[in-house]
């Protein structure tokens, strides 16, 4: 592969909290090259906005970062936000989930497209505006004209985060990151969006990352997917190979909380029990182990670490579904009936049966 | 149109009820007379001029004489009459445009407001734009650094001029400027407009300075308020400068309390500077009201409660035009 677009190599974010430290983002990499989709799945507090803000440079002062991010051979960390003016925005830019909240609500639609072509394009304020036009018309808004002149509080959801869309596109970025750009639409609207989302990265030959606690979003549209949990990656890889050899329990635990065309109507859905650890005490075990079936007791006091099985295929666990491994230890935990970190077993058996 | 028919009977609902209260205390809790005839209204006179008290030698010296002057002087002023139908006289005099005339002097109280309302309007008007131009600029910078050094030195030198009596900053000003260094003049001086601002100079930055510390303890917090928004945070991915973010994004969502205190405080100075118009000797209309009230003389009370009165409508008709200008999803409810 030639140089990726973007590299982003053991980045670590951490805030000091009054606790101590907590590890937002614990030793992630990835590359991703010009004109793919890289899908970064995982709960809340799985670190996966704090990636994208640390590439954004949107981070608080406070928050110490490491590790290396390059974007086209270009140290983005060494960059200053004052000086660099015309990075973020033009190269490299973000759409946030709530398009109820992303939009400045006393400022005219159209303004708020134009000022990045103002800022960063030196269009004039004529031009600026003709452009704000042509771009609301590509994320497909009726009457464009018109809406230019419209207030946030004017369009519906799904027509906000289109403007949203717009306003991230205005100066043709080669990297967009999509942070749950649907997570607060209506059920009808997200596919429409995330649709747009692809169709306009394949025009652009744009690279875009996208953020979801949903794999059945990323399933069709990206190229790569990283899982992540507690602020590390549990399971990296290609997306058919994600979705056709499945390594770490997390991963299934979280397609089993989605709905699929192919399970029974009226299948229950899997809820993964308890919630995510407390990022500042995540103690010398595997993050997942307490909610995890396959748990070991070496889960309990050694990480795994990130190991590649193969090529472009990384998890991290010690018993990995579909191994021998796993099954043992899975068999095992049915045995005794609850895991070494003492979750019930029986919790798993409500949905698929035959599994538990 | 609407707005404005309705803004209309607003003020005169507030002109009437704030009048007709301010015309019941004054007549009832003390005696207009006193101003005109002096103490001779003390004595029961009604008695003497009907003759039921023959001495009046009793009665500290007031002659027969005195009497019948109180006795012309409660017809001139038809202090005889009811007191509902002395004010519906009031507001009768008041529509053709007759605000009645002083007890001091017979002066017409139309004339005293010409007087005395352009003077405390500037002071006004100059007290706000020195609150203005120092709050802005110190509250946004205070936003940009929250809760660091400057912004808590901030905090602490707001509460220290707010603390302060207006009287107190007054005086201290006055004996460094005038008294010390003598730069400004001791008394109001009315020559020519230079110099009236020059000598309002002072007392402005006495009424400004807090009302400045209010607005900059308002703004610094609804500022670091917006600037915690999405939408500021999406300004950032664009790549917007901190500048352009501030002044185009988050100044005026930012605006609302401060805008609203704006209003209360611009009206309750119109005649509400009392206290800074003593100090520096401003013949104003908070002075005049002062005046007017110990001497029981209503006719002046009434007209600077009517100017008061309208003045509050109309600033708040401002505020009011303000929010729509500040928020677009205001206009669409008014």
């Amino acid at each position: 592969m030639a140089t990726p677009l973007l590299s982003v190599t053991d980045l670590q974010v951490g805030f000091a909290t009054e606790r101590g430290l907590l590890r937002a983002v614990d030793g992630v990499s990835f590359d991703l090259a010009e004109g793919q989709t890289l899908g970064i799945v995982g709960e809340s507090g799985s670190g996966k906005s704090v990636t994208a803000k640390t590439l954004m440079n949107l981070l608080p002062s406070y928050a110490r970062v490491e590790g290396s991010v390059m974007f086209d051979g270009r140290d983005v960390r060494a960059m200053a936000a004052e000086r660099e003016r015309h990075f973020w925005g033009v190269e490299m830019t973000m759409v946030f989930q709530d398009p109820m909240t992303s939009l400045n609500p006393v400022k005219k639609v159209g303004e708020q497209i134009a000022e990045s072509l103002r800022v960063h394009l030196k269009r004039s304020r004529r031009e600026a505006r003709d452009d704000a036009g042509d771009l609301l018309q590509q994320v497909g808004i009726p009457e464009p004209k018109k809406r230019l002149t419209q207030y946030p509080h004017e369009l519906s959801g799904g027509l906000r985060q289109r403007v949203v869309i717009a306003m991230a596109l205005a100066c043709s970025p080669r990297l967009l990151i999509a942070d749950e750009p649907t997570t607060a639409l209506d059920v009808t609207v997200q596919k429409h969006i995330l649709d747009l989302l692809d169709e306009l990265r394949e025009e652009r030959g744009m690279a875009m990352i996208l953020i979801t606690h949903d794999l059945g979003v990323v399933k069709g549209r990206a190229d790569q997917i990283m899982v992540m949990y507690a602020g590390r990656t549990m399971e990296q890889a290609d997306t058919a190979t994600l979705f056709s050899e499945m390594r770490h329990p997390y991963t299934e635990a979280l397609l089993e909380t989605i709905p699929r065309v192919d399970m029974a109507s009226h299948s229950r859905l899997v809820p993964i029990p308890g919630s995510p650890p407390d990022a500042v005490d995540l103690g010398q075990g595997c993050p997942f182990a307490e909610r995890c079936r396959y748990c070991s007791a070496s889960c309990l006091i050694d990480q795994p670490s990130l190991e590649q099985h193969r090529q472009g295929h990384a998890c991290a666990c010690h018993a990995p579904v579909g191994t021998d491994a796993g099954a043992a230890a899975h068999a095992a935990n049915h045995e005794t009936g609850v895991t070494p970190a003492g979750l019930d077993m029986g919790t798993f058996a409500t949905a698929v049966g035959e599994k538990t | 149109m609407i707005v404005l028919a309705r803004r209309l009977a607003q003020l005169v609902a507030v002109v009437l009820a704030v009048t007709f209260l301010a015309f019941t205390a004054m007549n009832t809790l003390g005696d207009p007379l006193f101003n005109v005839v002096g103490f001779v209204a003390a004595v029961d006179c009604d008695a003497v001029v009907a003759g039921e008290i023959e001495d009046i030698s009793s009665q500290g010296g007031t002659t027969l004489g005195d009497c019948v002057v109180v006795a012309e002087a409660r017809e001139e002023f038809h202090l005889n009459e009811p007191l509902p139908i002395r004010y519906g006289r009031w507001v009768g005099d008041l529509i053709r445009g007759d605000f009645g005339t002083s007890f001091k002097n017979r002066i017409p109280v139309s004339t005293v407001l010409a007087d005395r309302l352009p003077k405390s309007l500037l002071l006004m008007g100059m007290a706000e734009v020195f609150a203005v131009a120092l709050s802005v600029p110190w509250a946004i910078a205070a936003a940009y650094r929250a809760n660091r050094a400057m912004d808590r030195a901030s905090t602490i030198g707001a509460f220290g001029m707010l603390a302060l009596p207006n009287f107190a900053l007054g005086v201290i000003l006055f004996y460094f400027f005038v008294v010390k260094w003598q730069i400004f003049p001791s008394r109001f001086e009315d020559d020519n407009l230079a110099l009236r601002l020059k000598s309002l100079v002072l007392p402005a930055l006495t009424l400004g300075m807090p009302l400045a510390a209010t607005y900059f303890r308002l703004l610094r917090t609804d500022l670091i308020t917006t600037l915690q928004e999405d939408f500021v945070v999406m300004a950032k991915a664009k790549g917007l400068s901190n500048r352009w973010i501030m002044f185009r994004h988050a100044l005026r969502p930012s605006l609302f309390s401060m805008v609203t205190v704006f209003g209360l405080n611009t009206a309750a100075l119109i005649g509400g500077a009392l206290i800074v118009e003593q100090v520096f000797s401003i013949p104003g209309l908070g002075r005049a009201l002062v005046e007017a009230s110990i001497r029981d003389d209503y006719p002046v009370v009434l007209g600077a409660t009517v100017v008061i009165a309208t003045g509050f409508v109309i600033i708040n008709f401002a505020v009011d035009l303000a929010y729509s200008y500040l928020d677009p999803r205001v206009r669409r409810e008014s």
